[in-house]
C-alpha cells in the first residue's frame, strides 16, 4: 500500500483527540517530531476549537479530577490526577485552549495542561499595600499577540484601613505583572472569577455612580488591556432579592444564570444568552429549569441539540433543547460528597515553557 | 477573458491512470477543482470539442468512487454540508472501504482538489484509528518502527511535555 504523503498525515493527525496523539507519538520518529512542532499544535488546537469534540470536564475538590466527555453516552468516568499544588486551597479559575489557570494558597498561580501535564508557575506578586480578603482571577488568550494573560483583582483593607482593590495583569510572553487602571466607581462582585468570551474577561459589577445602583457587566479586553462597561440585558428582574445572577460562557456566548430562590418551592434556574456578542437586543432566555437552584450550562453536545448541565454542584444532566427535559445521569470515580465546580477543557497539546529569565525586577513599575 | 466566442461544455472525458475513459457531466466534474480548472481554461479558449483530461495518479477503481461522491454532492448546494441526509450518505459511503482503499481515495481527493471529500476522508480515518494501538497504526499506515527499544520506552514514560 502506498504511504500517505506528509501533508495528508498532518490532516488526519490534526483531527485526533489529544490522548490518541500522546500514544501515537511512539509510532515513528517523523510522527514524534511532527506532533511536537508549534505549527501542528496550533493547527490541532484550531481544529479542536471548531469541532466541539475532545472536550473534558475538570474540577478541583481536594484533588484535580477530569473526565472525557462523550456526547453519545450518558456516562462520565472521572480520574484523579496527582495533586499539583497544595491541594487544600486549589481552585480552577479559568480554562482556555486546553490550559487551566489554578489558584493555590499564598498568592500562588499556575497554568497547567492536564492532558500533557505541561505546567508553568507565575512569579509571585505580593500586595504590600493591601491586606487581601478576596482574590479573583481571569485567564485568557490574546491572539493578536499570541499571549496568555491572567488578570488578578484583589480586594481588602489598605494601610489606612479602607476597603480598596488592586488590579494587575500578567503576560505569559513578558513573564511579568503590571498595574491596570480601573475606574473607582466599579465595585466588583468578587465571589466569581472572570468569564472569558471573545478574548475578553467579564465581571458583574455594581456601578456606584449610577443612581439606581444597578448591576452592569464590566468587560476587560485582553488585547487593549482596558475595562469598559457592557449593557445589561433588559427584562431580567434584578431588583428582586431572591434572584442571584452569575455570568458564564456557553459555546462561546456570554450567558447569565439567574437562580431564583423560593421559600415555598424548590426554586428554579434560568439561563439568558447573548446570541450576538455586544448586541444588547440579542439577549434571550434559553431555558428555565424547575426543582433546582443552580443549573450551570457546560457545553453543547457534538450535534448541538443538547446542553450538558451541572446541577446544584452535585451531578450532571443533559438538557434536550427540543423536548426541554433534563436527563440526569451518574458519574463514576467520584465520592457522594463531592462538590462540583466544573470547567470545560478542550483537548490541546499547547506547551507551557519555563521562561529563561526571571523578570522579577519588572515588578516595580510605577502605579 | 470571456468573449462572445466562448463556448459552454456540457461534458468532459476523464482518463484514469490505467487508461479507462469516463464521461462526466460538467456539474459533477466541477466538484473537483482540478477538473473545474481544466474546463474553465478550455471554455475561455472557446473550444467546442469534448475535452479529455488525463489523471495519471488515479486508477479507475478509485476514480469510480470519487465520481460517485461528486455525483451525489453535485445535487446539493455548497453550503449544504450540514445537511443530515448528505452526512448520513457520506458516512455510509466511506464505511464500506478498507484502509488501503480509504488511503487511495484520500490521495485522489487531494490530487483532484476535492476539498470536501479530502476533509471527509481525513475525519473518517481519524475517527476510526483514534482507539487503536501503536502497533496497529504502524500496520495500517505501513510505517516501520525506527525507534530503538530504549527510545520507545523513554517516550512512553515521557508524560510531562514541559521543558524541565
Amino acid at each position: 500500500m502506498a504511504a500517505l504523503p506528509q501533508e495528508i498525515i498532518v490532516e488526519i493527525l490534526s483531527r485526533l483527540p489529544v490522548n490518541s496523539l500522546l500514544r501515537f507519538k511512539r509510532v515513528c520518529k517523523s510522527w514524534y517530531s511532527l506532533i511536537k512542532t508549534p505549527q501542528f499544535i496550533k493547527l490541532h488546537l484550531n481544529r479542536a476549537l471548531i469541532s466541539n469534540s475532545d472536550r473534558h470536564l475538570v474540577f478541583c475538590c481536594l484533588y484535580l479530577y477530569s473526565a472525557e466527555l462523550n456526547s453519545n453516552h450518558n456516562q462520565l468516568y472521572f480520574s484523579k490526577h496527582d495533586h499539583i499544588l497544595d491541594p487544600l486551597l486549589v481552585r480552577i479559575s479559568g480554562s482556555c485552549n486546553g490550559i487551566i489557570c489554578i489558584m493555590g494558597n499564598c498568592n500562588s498561580i499556575s497554568l497547567y495542561n492536564p492532558l500533557t501535564k505541561s505546567r508553568f508557575d507565575l512569579p509571585i506578586s505580593e500586595t504590600p499595600e493591601l491586606e487581601p480578603l478576596v482574590t479573583s482571577l481571569g485567564f485568557g488568550y490574546d491572539s493578536k499577540n499570541d499571549d496568555y494573560k491572567v488578570l488578578r483583582i484583589v480586594q481588602g483593607f489598605n494601610n489606612s484601613k479602607i476597603y480598596d482593590q488592586e488590579v494587575k495583569l500578567f503576560s505569559y510572553n513578558k513573564n511579568s505583572w503590571k498595574w491596570v487602571e480601573v475606574a473607582s466607581s466599579y465595585n466588583f462582585r468578587l465571589c466569581r472569577h472572570g468569564v472569558l468570551v471573545d478574548e475578553a474577561l467579564h465581571y458583574l459589577v455594581i456601578n456606584k455612580e449610577s443612581s439606581s445602583k444597578n448591576l452592569s457587566i464590566a468587560k476587560f479586553d485582553l488585547f487593549t488591556e482596558k475595562f469598559s462597561v457592557m449593557n445589561f440585558p433588559e427584562g431580567i428582574d434584578m431588583a428582586r432579592s431572591n434572584v442571584m445572577l452569575t455570568l458564564t460562557n456557553l459555546g462561546g456566548s456570554l450567558s447569565l444564570m439567574a437562580k431564583h430562590h423560593s421559600l415555598s418551592a424548590m426554586g428554579h434556574a434560568d439561563l439568558w444568552v447573548m446570541k450576538t456578542y455586544g448586541n444588547k437586543g440579542s439577549w434571550c432566555k434559553l431555558y428555565s429549569i424547575r426543582n433546582c437552584i443552580q443549573a450551570k450550562p457546560m457545553v453543547y453536545s457534538e450535534d448541538g441539540r443538547r446542553i450538558l448541565l451541572e446541577l446544584d454542584n452535585r451531578r450532571y444532566g443533559w438538557y434536550d433543547l427540543e423536548s426541554k427535559i433534563v436527563d440526569k445521569f451518574t458519574s463514576y470515580g467520584l465520592s457522594d460528597r463531592i462538590y462540583l465546580r466544573t470547567k470545560i477543557l478542550v483537548g490541546s497539546l499547547v506547551l507551557l515553557q519555563d521562561k529563561l529569565h526571571s523578570d522579577s525586577d519588572k515588578e516595580n513599575l510605577p502605579r | 477573458m470571456a468573449s462572445s466566442s466562448s463556448s459552454s461544455l456540457s461534458r468532459v472525458v476523464v482518463k484514469s491512470s490505467d487508461n479507462n475513459l469516463f464521461v462526466v457531466n460538467k456539474k459533477v466534474a466541477s466538484q473537483s477543482q482540478l477538473l473545474k480548472q481544466c474546463i474553465d481554461n478550455m471554455e475561455e479558449k472557446g473550444t467546442n470539442d469534448v475535452i479529455l483530461i488525463p489523471l495519471s495518479n488515479v486508477t479507475s477503481n478509485i476514480l469510480t468512487l470519487v465520481l460517485e461522491y461528486c455525483e451525489k454532492h453535485a445535487d446539493f448546494a455548497d453550503d449544504d454540508n450540514n445537511n443530515q441526509e448528505l452526512k448520513q450518505w457520506d458516512h455510509e459511503f466511506l464505511k464500506k472501504f478498507d484502509y488501503a482503499t480509504l488511503n487511495s481515495l484520500t490521495m485522489a481527493a487531494d490530487y483532484m482538489v476535492t476539498k470536501s471529500l479530502l476533509n471527509l476522508c481525513c475525519q473518517f480515518i481519524a475517527d476510526s484509528i483514534k482507539d487503536l494501538t501503536v502497533q496497529q497504526i504502524r500496520q495500517i499506515f505501513d510505517i516501520k518502527n525506527d525507534f530503538t527499544p530504549q527510545e520507545e520506552a523513554d517516550i512512553k514514560n515521557e508524560n510531562a511535555w514541559a521543558f524541565r
